[in-house]
């Protein structure tokens, strides 16, 4: 049980007649006295998914705790929460700096058009993905359109423009370099305290273990002295034994010390 | 209550951790950098971030400046150069108003007063990095053409500045019409113009002659004016930037001592860790040996 509850988060129940039930900190049932329900694997969209009987309990198990939990818990969460800020981060600067550099002109004198644009990164569709995504796709410099719509060749409006995009509150109320250095700061700040918590959990499972191990382990030494007394005991009986053994002969054979030994 | 007889294994958990602190120190010492993941201080971490932002900024800003700088230099040199053609042009167009000059030696003037004017022309056509700098925003354009005794502009008003980043803006350029077409007896080919008109004969009128050689004068102080819009923004860009690499500078003794290892007290607490793991070694193979068990004083 003690690998099992290191694997999954259980529960232990006593039933009448003394028997043993064991389900997960979320209620299913793996054990029931003698039978027990086989939990099996299956890929759901790409991604390992866990069941019971039957019945897809992935979710349940990321918050029932032990090593399983801990894995789903950082798979289905703590990731995908941190690639959701990148990839948000990722979809602002591409878009608006891909709309910035299509309200100029570029050196060639051309602006950028909803079926011609001149976009510098790879414009994203969605949200998710667009960190995964990002790359430079302009291979032209003369496609940097530095020029304001309309205004000549040698105009720099536009460029001036695009600098300022980084002291714009673009995302969700902050300029893009505040937005990372929050998440790096909240990324940090998670990790930490999960270490934390680790290192107090650790120290408790010690402690638990160590007044465990003092009921119900065994001491060599009590052990030894145990069994040297018993071991003595058990040559005293066997003395007595032989004893025993002698004096009856002794009366079988009534003084004469041939007939029996 | 009996005592735990497996504590030594617990004491083995001690251990890993000891050796992972003392990983860590060493590793510390070895980069000398404090911060190796976000975990071990996620605000310096975050500080971090913006300290390198701004770092980064000044850095663009310095190049930048130090490109236009190139591209200002050079205008003024270029109009330090009009000066010296203009000032011959008065000196030729003074001798030529002075009466002692036959017919042929007023159109020699004439031709020579032609050949300033090219000069001063290809020099408003000036192109730097492929881009006429007088032009306005029209780089792509040559700016000055001359034909039939006019000169024409084909640029534009446009002015660009460059943004410091504490906010101080300063001009790139000035359009080449404000300078070589201002109005009046401002404009340099205005004047020019005139004059060679003026000798094309070979006879003189002089108050006309003396009147255009005026507007030439004061065309030159005018230009010499607008010489120092140059200048100044010139200055104004070596302040900013050396106040840039002064802040960059500060900047990064900022940065350092946010992540960088106090080797002194990463030594100390190093030295301290492996006296700690060295005395646990000790403890657990003491505590291991089998010779106290009892068993192996019963006979065998």
């Amino acid at each position: 049980m003690s690998q099992l509850s290191q694997l999954v988060g259980i529960n232990k129940i006593t039933t009448e007649n003394s028997g043993l039930e064991i389900t997960t900190t979320s209620g299913q049932l793996l054990v029931s006295n003698d039978t027990s329900v086989q939990m099996t694997n299956g890929t759901v969209n790409g991604v390992t998914n866990f069941f019971l009987g039957g019945v897809n309990i992935t979710s349940q198990l990321a918050f029932g705790g032990g090593e399983l939990g801990g894995y789903l818990t950082a798979r289905d969460e703590d990731i995908p929460s941190a690639l959701s800020s990148l990839d948000q981060l990722a979809y602002s600067i591409s878009t608006q700096v891909n709309a910035q550099n299509n309200a100029g002109t570029d050196l060639d004198g051309v602006s950028g058009t909803k079926d011609a644009p001149l976009n510098i990164f790879n414009e994203p569709t969605a949200v998710s993905g667009s960190a995964a995504n990002m790359s430079v796709v302009m291979t032209d410099p003369n496609h940097i359109a530095a020029a304001g719509l309309n205004d000549g060749t040698g105009d720099s409006s536009n460029a001036i423009a695009m600098a300022g995009l980084s002291e714009q509150q673009i995302l969700n109320g902050q300029t893009p370099t505040d937005y990372y250095s929050n998440f790096v700061s909240t990324l940090g700040a998670t990790v930490s305290s999960v270490q934390t918590e680790n290192t107090a959990q650790n120290a408790s499972v010690t402690q638990l273990q160590t007044q465990n191990d003092a009921l119900s382990s065994v001491n060599l030494d009590d052990e030894a002295s145990s069994m040297t007394t018993l071991e003595r005991s058990y040559q005293a009986a066997s003395q007595v034994l032989t004893m025993l053994n002698t004096i009856m002969a002794a009366a079988l054979n009534l003084g004469d010390q041939t007939t029996v030994s | 209550m009996r005592v735990d007889p497996n504590y030594v294994t617990n004491l083995v958990s001690s251990l890993d951790q000891s050796q992972a602190t003392e990983q860590q120190l060493t590793s510390e010492l070895s980069s000398g950098v404090s911060i190796t993941s976000l975990s071990q201080n996620p605000v310096a971490s975050g500080e971090n971030v913006l300290l390198l932002n701004q770092i980064q900024q000044d850095d663009s800003f310095t190049q930048s400046s130090s490109l236009v700088t190139s591209q200002l230099q050079v205008a003024d040199s270029t109009l330090g150069s009009v000066v010296t053609q203009l000032t011959q042009a008065i000196s030729l167009a003074t001798s030529a108003n002075n009466g002692t000059m036959n017919v042929s030696d007023v159109k020699s003037i004439g031709n020579q007063l032609s050949g300033i004017l090219d000069e001063v022309q290809s020099l408003a056509n000036t192109n730097y990095q492929g881009q006429y700098i007088f032009a306005g925003g029209q780089t792509s354009t040559t700016p000055f053409t001359t034909s039939s005794g006019a000169t024409t502009y084909d640029g534009d008003e446009d002015t660009n500045y460059l943004e410091t980043p504490n906010g101080q803006k300063i001009q790139l350029n000035v359009p080449g019409d404000q300078i070589f077409l201002s109005s009046g007896t401002n404009s340099v080919f205005g004047a020019l113009n005139s004059l060679i008109a003026d000798y094309s004969t070979g006879t003189v009128d002089a108050s006309q002659a003396i009147s255009d050689t005026e507007s030439l004068g004061t065309a030159l102080s005018f230009v010499s004016q607008q010489r120092v819009t140059i200048d100044n923004s010139i200055s104004q860009l070596g302040s900013a930037s050396d106040a840039m690499t002064n802040e960059q500078t500060q900047l990064i003794a900022a940065q350092t001592n946010l992540m960088q290892a106090d080797v002194a007290q990463v030594s100390t607490q190093l030295s301290l860790s492996e006296t700690q793991q060295t005395a646990l070694e000790d403890v657990i193979a003491q505590l291991n040996s089998t010779s106290n068990d009892l068993f192996s004083k019963l006979p065998q």
